[in-house]
């Protein structure tokens, strides 16, 4: 007769430290954010607490619907499907609200095909972008005017402030920066707006203004997608 | 098909989900992220896969969420763990052919090392490895996830026997494997 006890309890000592040590495996915070990214899931940093066990002091989330893919980290263009919650309810404080609540009422959405768009750089976000990846990308249409098209735009802007870097001329990107900052002040590509800010002034060689934003960056978003190329950046800086 | 055509495919379905469907898959994914991730791990995918093995899993339970058993969501992904596991670690035996891991030369850790948790668990993965494959998805269900042996024999789609029997084989090889690291040490001791 098999015990039912598990050796965990019942076990000689190194069994039970061996599968004690095993049970108490977590996935890192990163990996929780990237994989609700990739199934829909707002990666909030109260969700991210919640799936890990981990008490997060003012976890505030709100159902959620809808998946962003942002160019800006691999994705080429944005696929965010659903309602932003209003302005007020942004939050523009680190870590907890590092992207705008997306309500859970929608509309139907309409997948739709469209077109590859230009080569874009690697990111961390590997299976986001290699479920975008080939000759066919499936994004979400809305009607004009909704919160998705804000985004579109916002993630437009940011498109054209990479395009800029890309070119050469990280001065016209800071600018175009500086415009979506004005415009979309903690909006939901806040972590993009802020990556391309520091590409931005370490390629215009403004060691003293990169370094300090890209440390800021790393202690508001230790677990961005973007973090290993913040730390790529800073790296490259250090004399 | 590819994975990323997988994905693909799949997250269109779960944009056209039911708010019902979506708010299960939320709680799903809460509840059991890491669960489903560790569980891969003990199941032996490597670090570098175990992300994407992990959001397999959920991918395949957003095309079947209207079909899975309010409550049964557990057992599903658990189920779907098991078969994703399998096919991951498939290919990473193609890709790694003939790099074996070597039990016999690796040294028990001292206690302090032990205390190192990443040190136990790397033990622990390579004593694993060791146990029959099909009785190891049934060793780490019951005695690191918690299943019953019941539980166990609904999600593998097994006889209760069978989970049973597979338990008891995989435990004497486990403590079998465990004892032959602790043996040389007693029999060293003055």
């Amino acid at each position: 007769m098999i015990s039912s006890r598990p050796l965990r309890k019942t076990g000689t000592d190194l069994e039970r430290m061996l599968l004690s040590a095993g049970a108490a495996e977590r996935p890192d915070p990163g990996s929780v954010r990237r994989a609700a990214k990739v199934l829909g899931i707002l990666p909030r940093a109260a969700l991210v607490a919640a799936t890990l066990g981990i008490a997060l002091r003012a976890t505030r989330w709100k159902s959620v619907v809808a998946w962003s893919s942002v160019s800006l980290v691999g994705i080429a263009g944005v696929a965010l499907v659903a309602h932003l919650s209003p302005p007020a309810a942004r939050q523009t404080a680190p870590i907890a609200a590092v992207q705008s609540p997306i309500q859970a009422a929608t509309p139907p959405i309409v997948p739709v095909l469209e077109a590859p768009a230009a080569p874009i750089e690697p990111s961390g976000a590997r299976i986001a972008a290699a479920s975008t990846a080939g000759p066919a990308r499936i994004l979400a249409r809305r009607a004009a005017g909704t919160p998705a098209d804000s985004l579109r735009e916002q993630a437009a802007a940011l498109d054209g402030a990479r395009e800029l870097l890309a070119s050469g001329q990280p001065n016209a990107a800071l600018a175009r920066l500086d415009e979506y900052d004005h415009r979309f002040a903690g909006g939901p590509l806040h972590e993009e707006s802020q990556l391309l800010r520091i590409e931005a002034l370490a390629r215009e060689g403004d060691r003293g203004a990169a370094a300090p934003l890209a440390r800021r960056f790393l202690k508001a978003y230790p677990a961005s997608v973007h973090v290993d190329r913040v730390l790529a950046i800073l790296q490259s800086m250090t004399p | 098909m590819a994975l990323d055509s997988v994905l693909a495919h799949h997250l269109a379905s779960s944009l056209g989900a039911s708010a019902q469907d979506q708010t299960r898959l939320r709680d799903a994914f809460v509840q059991h992220y890491a669960g489903i991730w560790r569980f891969l791990r003990r199941l032996g995918v490597v670090p570098d896969r175990v992300d994407d093995a992990a959001q397999q899993v959920f991918v395949v339970a957003i095309e079947a969420l209207p079909r899975i058993v309010p409550g049964c969501e557990r057992a599903f992904l658990y189920g779907t763990a098991v078969r994703v596991a399998h096919g991951v670690r498939r290919r990473g035996t193609r890709e790694v052919a003939g790099l074996d891991s070597e039990l016999g030369s690796s040294p028990l850790p001292s206690p302090d090392e032990l205390a190192d948790q990443k040190r136990a668990r790397e033990l622990l993965d390579q004593l694993l490895e060791h146990v029959e494959g099909d009785a190891r998805a049934v060793f780490v269900l019951f005695e690191i996830e918690g299943f019953t042996v019941p539980e166990i024999a609904e999600l593998l789609e097994i006889p209760l026997g069978t989970a049973a029997s597979r338990l008891r084989r995989s435990r004497e090889q486990f403590q079998a494997l465990v004892g032959s690291l602790t043996r040389p040490l007693q029999g060293n001791r003055p």
